[in-house]
């Protein structure tokens, strides 16, 4: 029996060495991964996540012979957010009930494994059933489930390789995020924000599953930040969700994540800034520890998330994060201590403040935040989707500029009672859409330090894909009625379009193989506008997902 | 200002009904509809179609499918069987089947609505062949409501009664987590003298808990599927407010487990051999509960600190906010199972008070005592108890069966503990 042990241990460690071989990718891969053109090995495109490529062979004079190389459907019909990664050819996307890995030369399947999750757990995801892709170390994927389960999967199988259950996703817990992986820690952050969770962000051992930390983003009485809570049991149901992935930077070692939205909406009965809902917070990801935090949007009714992707670059020789805000404002934050350096107005219409504070960081509200507070009806802009969703935009450090897909809505509203029911909406609102009229998306160029509009790019249903720039001076993004577009960086003139057959509100990427430029988009129509704002324009954009590969043609 | 406020309340809700809907059961649905369906299916019931199915054209003779899909869930459709209350869904079916009210039912179903008067609580059942219990819905390993049914040794136990008996197990699903001016022991107390079910499991053999009733009427828990009503002022269904229930007598069967109380610590530290054995340690103890004043009562050299009760306690210690604590043997069960890495362990020692525990029924039913002890004694004697605790993850331990514990005073403890 003792001799069989050694034999299977033998066995399993000559496996992990050999994949190890074809799948080797380090700690020291993910830092430089911006850097390798070959491979994407990091959601956003490296740890800064800007979403920007250097590579230059597909340029705006040759953007319109773009033609698909392939196609893989997903067998899926709801929406598709994946971020996909590239490693030796291999690309590796997910869905919510699936992983895959993919030749990435000739889109065939190499493996696929599934992920069950119990028939109730779909009811507690808000915003539309999705996931939003793997990280990856050494020959080992990460991702996480709808039920609120981080998995570890071996890249050159599929096999799970562990799997830890989180929390009970019954009382409103899920994961869309796609782990990061910083110091050798797997970091994801929980989804729940509109059921009445108490949010958090947790780091995994990479090689057991284990938890290592769990840092709640609402303090309970008597840690730091409860005062900013009132007494009573707000604080257990008071939101905080960390939806989306933060990005790290390795030289501080500092991660930084993004908070949501506080729970009910109704902050009128919650008084006080409600830490650390609506902040940032630079953790250690070793420890999960609050080195320090700042908060976008206080005390907030309004649904404004401060989930958006923290964009890290070098701004006139400082290391700042950059984030387009729920909340219509542009932060620049000097990410070496939190200071905030610009926070400029990104949307036209926007009325629930005047203007954030540079001094003390703040928000200096109108009276529609006061009349919200109060439990007043108020028509308030921009609406709970945000003057940006969480469609990622690219930071391009030729031009200066970010490239953001925002939106234009504003929300009808008035706080109510909120009713609690474990796994159920907890929003403590009504409210109903209030549109403008004409166009309800624009793709913007944004200078972030002034918040400077170079050029805009109108849709009448809003854009919700991320966005990918490129050395090559192009643009790339997508529109919910299936289109993937290229526009000319500079002055935002549309160069090319195809329509995929199903709404894009995917990331695409773009990375270099036997010397050929490759671009790869996920298509599927869903997600938070297809299932909220009831727009029947849509009904003639089908589901079904599907990656996308494309590329010049000719060798 | 109150009566102010009641007035204001009072002249304005006929107001709201007049542009609303005025049939309350249409009321019920909308508000339903509104909590479960809009946020996939559209405010009124519109959608693009392309994330969800689109409701306004459900077809109305398939009521059936309609109750099955969303109790079951079907293809995207989450299921919701466990968190919807039947009269909910009765309403919500009414709502879509009227396509939000601009119809009229479909005939057959208005003449059945008429005589349906069913979900109102008839107080003089107790369903011949069945034996029906009271289950906590959401206490850990030791009962939870789940789509397929129940979970939890509490559940399995209710389970091996009924089927010993021949008879069928029915369960009332009742909220578990006590609000602030309730009195668990109360509850059961006005469970029983509804009644509400012939037994509640996880009831102490201590003598204040049993006997006479402390006081002569108490209100119910709320429970799945338990009437609703309308409220005139705010157009909402709510449950319905049942008078205080008058109380009788009641009784506990033979024991079927024990409860305990343990040290839990993390897993890279020694293991406590007991409360003496903490060293420098920091003990965390759980504010205004039993095992609490316990351990400050033990005259400790340790470093005590108080927190607050309740499923957070343990996820502190989790965070390291002391090095030991002092918890109920359930508690930790319920910990580990909702989080599989947790870096607490439960040491082997315990607490020596401890509390034997039955199933309470109503001391004038000495004939189904006598039945139930008897089965109870049967299931301990061929260790299927046992099996089941390990299945359901209870880290079990037999009862001392040592008769009714009195009541402990703190002289009393204070003997037991040294």
């Amino acid at each position: 029996m003792k001799t069989l042990t050694l034999a299977t241990a033998l066995a399993t460690a000559l496996a992990t060495g050999l994949s190890t071989v074809g799948h080797a990718q380090t700690a020291e891969e993910l830092r430089n991964d911006s850097q390798t053109p070959d491979d994407v090995l990091v959601y956003g495109m490296g740890y800064d996540q800007k979403r920007f490529s250097a590579l230059d062979q597909i340029t705006i004079d040759n953007v319109a012979q773009l033609s698909p190389v392939w196609a893989y459907s997903l067998a899926d019909t709801r929406g598709q957010e994946s971020f996909p990664l590239i490693k030796d050819g291999v690309m590796y996307v997910t869905t919510h009930a699936s992983t895959m890995a993919i030749d990435a030369k000739t889109g065939r399947q190499i493996w696929k494994s599934s992920v069950e999750y119990p028939q109730e757990a779909p009811r507690v995801a808000c915003c539309g059933i999705v996931n939003r892709g793997v990280a990856m170390l050494d020959g080992k994927l990460f991702r996480t489930t709808l039920d609120a389960h981080v998995i570890s999967i071996d890249a050159q199988s599929g096999e799970e390789l562990w799997r830890t259950k989180s929390i009970d996703y019954k009382q409103g817990y899920s994961f869309t995020v796609t782990p990061l992986i910083a110091d050798g820690v797997v970091i994801v952050g929980i989804s729940g924000g509109e059921y009445g969770i108490r949010g958090y962000i947790e780091g995994y051992d990479v090689a057991t599953g284990e938890r290592l930390w769990r840092t709640y983003t609402v303090p309970a009485p008597g840690e730091p930040g409860s005062d900013t809570w009132p007494e009573g049991d707000a604080w257990e149901r008071g939101g905080g969700p960390g939806w989306l992935t933060g990005t790290y930077d390795p030289e501080l070692g500092t991660v930084y994540w993004g908070v949501g939205n506080a729970a009910s909406w109704n902050a009128g009965v919650r008084p006080g800034d409600n830490l650390y809902t609506g902040s940032v917070l630079a953790l250690d990801p070793k420890s999960g520890s609050i080195k320090w935090h700042y908060q976008f949007s206080p005390n907030d009714p309004f649904d404004y998330d401060g989930t958006n992707e923290l964009v890290l670059a070098e701004i006139d020789g400082k290391k700042v994060m950059m984030q387009a805000n729920r909340n219509g404002f542009f932060y620049v934050i000097d990410r070496t201590n939190g200071e905030l350096l610009a926070a400029n107005q990104f949307v036209d219409d926007l009325n629930w403040a005047e203007k954030i504070d540079l001094e003390t960081g703040r928000p200096v509200h109108t009276d529609i935040y006061t009349k919200a507070i109060a439990g007043e009806p108020v028509t308030y802009w921009p609406s709970a989707f945000g003057g940006k969703n969480w469609a990622p935009m690219s930071y391009n450090p030729d031009t200066g500029m970010a490239y953001v897909n925002t939106m234009r809505m504003g929300m009808n509203y008035k706080a109510v009672t909120p009713k609690y029911r474990a796994g159920v909406f907890y929003f403590g609102a009504e409210f109903s859409w209030a549109w403008p009229e004409g166009h309800r998306g624009e793709l913007r160029a944004i200078e972030p330090m002034s918040g400077d509009v170079k050029w805009s790019q109108p849709s009448d249903i809003p854009r919700l894909a991320g966005v990918l720039t490129t050395g090559g001076g192009v643009l790339f993004t997508g529109r919910q009625t299936g289109e993937f577009e290229a526009f000319n960086t500079d002055t935002g003139e549309r160069l090319w379009s195809f329509n995929t057959g199903s709404g894009i509100i995917g990331q695409p990427v773009t990375w270099q193989m036997d010397g050929k430029q490759y671009i790869s988009i996920l298509n599927g129509s869903g997600g938070v506008y297809a299932l909220f704002s009831g727009d029947e324009r849509l009904a003639s954009t089908p589901p079904g997902g599907s990656v996308w590969t494309f590329a010049l043609p000719g060798s | 200002m109150k009566q102010l406020v009641l007035a204001l309340l009072t002249l304005s809700a006929p107001l709201a009904f007049a542009d609303k809907i005025s049939d309350p059961q249409l009321a019920a649905g909308l508000e339903a509809y509104e909590f479960f369906c809009a946020k996939c299916h559209g405010k009124d019931m519109v959608n693009s179609g392309v994330s969800s199915y689109d409701l306004r054209k459900f077809p109305l003779d398939q009521k059936d499918r309609f109750y099955k899909s969303v109790k079951e869930g079907r293809g995207a459709m989450p299921a919701w069987g466990d968190v919807i209350y039947p009269e909910e869904l009765d309403a919500l079916w009414i709502y879509v089947a009227t396509r939000g009210g601009k119809e009229p039912l479909p005939k057959d179903e208005a003449s059945a609505q008429d005589q349906d008067t069913s979900y109102l609580h008839d107080a003089d059942w107790v369903d011949e062949g069945h034996l029906t219990a009271c289950l906590a819905r959401n206490a850990g390993s030791i009962s939870g409501l789940r789509s397929g049914g129940g979970v939890g040794i509490d559940y399995r136990v209710s389970q091996a009664l009924a089927n010993e008996l021949g008879l069928t197990l029915k369960v009332e699903w009742f909220e578990g987590e006590v609000e602030e001016d309730s009195d668990p022991v109360l509850q059961t107390y006005a469970m029983l003298s509804y009644p509400l079910c012939d037994l509640v499991l996880s009831h102490p053999l201590f003598e204040p808990s049993i006997g006479p009733p402390p006081t002569t009427a108490a209100a119910l828990p709320r429970w799945y599927g338990m009437p609703t009503e309308l409220d005139t002022v705010t157009n909402r269904r709510v449950s319905k407010r049942l008078p205080h229930v008058t109380l009788k007598s009641i009784t506990v069967t033979k024991p079927y487990m024990r409860a305990e109380i343990g040290l839990v610590y993390h897993k890279d530290t020694p293991e406590p051999k007991g409360l003496h054995d903490l060293g420098d340690r920091r003990l965390a103890v759980q504010q205004g509960t039993l095992s609490g004043s316990m351990a400050t009562m033990t005259n400790l050299a340790a470093d005590v600190v108080t927190l607050n009760p309740g499923a957070n306690f343990l996820w502190q210690l989790e965070q390291g906010r002391a090095d030991v604590g002092i918890v109920d043997v359930p508690a930790y069960d319920g910990h580990r199972l909702h989080n599989k890495v947790t870096k607490l362990r439960l040491a082997d020692w315990r607490h020596p008070v401890g509390f034997d525990i039955g199933a309470a029924i109503l001391a004038d039913r000495p004939a189904l005592k006598k039945r139930l002890d008897k089965v109870i004694e049967g299931l301990l004697g061929s260790n299927d108890i046992q099996a089941m605790a390990v299945e359901e993850g209870v880290t079990y331990a037999k009862p001392k069966n040592a008769g009714i514990e009195k009541m402990l005073t703190m002289r009393r403890l204070q003997t037991i503990t040294q």
